[in-house]
């Protein structure tokens, strides 16, 4: 009895402890999806920009919006790319496309209107097996053909493993499919690429991503190694490393 | 000065309610017009004769977050060929199924990959939709639309639209067959 009217007491103060809680969570919800967020990014797809460890990064969506809504501001068809908008070059956060309750972290490597090489690796395996067969039809070189027989084993089983890489996504894109080796980047879509491209699925599996899929542009590493993130001299980095 | 400072806590305290109230409308309910004669004859079926007038739908946020979807749903999505622009369409087909496109898509079947779905306007005429652009990713669906509001006369559930006979072939999945 005495334990009731104790909580009968004690009754308003859980209701507004309850109303505070829910506003300050709503509050943090409202600066994390609309101004800035720190997030971890794990996995090895963006080696060796983000460890595949796990490092926590500073997200943004203003930057996006900025784009998005600059082209009106404006009044040009395609919006500029600046520094305060998304570039080529910049990490984004996006929607994985296949999968959404997932997210992924990517880097931009080509908006609207570019023309982008599809996989450069599959291109130079398609080449090599090329050569190989044209070599191959030249009579009487025994030594070259086992040694084209042995390389084009290679070259067979390395496309083996990347068309089963492809076909975990089966691709259609608006401008036709991704077994070509250029593509240009439809409007309203970029082309979406991991830095550790042995490992990763980006573009190349799931071809161009709508803009509206992109959540939030990646504005510096926090921790490890605090660094600021732009498009220019990540390249330039990345440039540098290979 | 007593009178002034109240009216400034109550107007701080109408302040704190903002973040609840967006969450909300952002994640579990909200209200929208949609304009434009794509969901023909479901939305807006006098578009020619009045313009102007928009439909008023309540959006279903909850389903979007937990990834609810079925054959036949009114969906809004983002464009993908427009990242400015919400459109209105039906979920006509989900990932693993085999879909039988209209022009101006060519005519060969399409798997419908993971993670996407197949969307096409009530009205084939005045809809650009997946006959166009293709399967699009879920990510881009922002709400589901259960019911019509207003006008007053059609309110009430949306229709699951007419069964794609013969044109969708239906993989059952336990994740999204629901």
């Amino acid at each position: 009895m005495a334990f009731a009217n104790q909580i009968r007491a004690y009754a308003p103060l859980y209701r507004r402890s309850a109303i505070v809680t829910l506003q300050l969570l709503t509050t943090l919800h409202l600066i994390s999806t609309d101004l800035l967020e720190i997030r971890m990014c794990a996995g090895v797809s963006m080696l060796p920009t983000l460890s595949h460890t796990g490092d926590f990064v500073l997200i943004s969506p203003i930057p996006l919006k900025f784009h998005i809504t600059s082209a009106q501001l404006n009044g040009t068809p395609r919006p500029p790319t600046s520094e305060w908008g998304i570039r080529r070059g910049d990490v984004v956060i996006a929607t994985s496309p296949t999968d959404p309750s997932k997210t992924v972290c990517k880097r931009i490597l080509g908006m609207e209107g570019d023309i982008v090489e599809v996989d450069p690796a599959r291109t130079k395996a398609k080449r090599e097996a090329k050569e190989q067969r044209s070599k191959n039809t030249e009579p009487d070189k025994r030594w070259e053909e086992l040694d084209a027989d042995h390389r084009r084993e290679i070259n067979r089983v390395n496309q083996a493993q990347i068309d089963e890489d492809a076909k975990l996504v089966p691709v259609f894109t608006p401008r036709g499919r991704l077994d070509s080796e250029h593509v240009r980047i439809p409007k309203g879509y970029v082309w979406l690429a991991g830095d550790n491209a042995s490992n990763s699925t980006d573009s190349r599996a799931y071809g161009p991503v709508p803009m509206a899929m992109l959540k939030g542009k990646v504005l510096a590493r926090v921790w490890p190694n605090p660094k600021w993130m732009s498009g220019d001299n990540l390249m330039r980095e990345v440039a540098e490393t290979s | 000065m007593s009178t002034r400072s109240k009216h400034f806590r109550d107007g701080l305290r109408l302040l704190f309610w903002l973040p609840p109230a967006l969450f909300f409308t952002r994640h579990v309910y909200s209200v929208a017009s949609v304009s434009g004669a794509s969901m023909q004859p479901t939305f807006n079926p006098g578009h020619a004769s009045a313009p102007l007038h928009h439909d008023v739908v309540l959006l279903d946020r909850w389903s979007v977050a937990l990834n609810l979807y079925k054959r036949g749903d009114v969906v809004t999505l983002w464009s993908p060929q427009n990242p400015k622009l919400l459109t209105t369409k039906r979920i006509i087909a989900l990932e693993g199924d085999l879909v039988h496109p209209l022009p101006p898509s060519p005519p060969t079947p399409v798997r419908i990959p993971p993670g996407h779905c197949w969307v096409e306007g009530d009205s084939h005429y005045h809809s650009r939709d997946s006959n166009t652009y293709g399967p699009v990713p879920l990510g881009l669906i922002t709400a589901k639309v259960p019911y019509l509001l207003w006008p007053m006369k059609r309110f009430g559930p949306v229709d699951i639209g007419p069964e794609q006979k013969g044109r969708v072939r239906k993989i059952k999945q336990k994740a999204l067959d629901v």
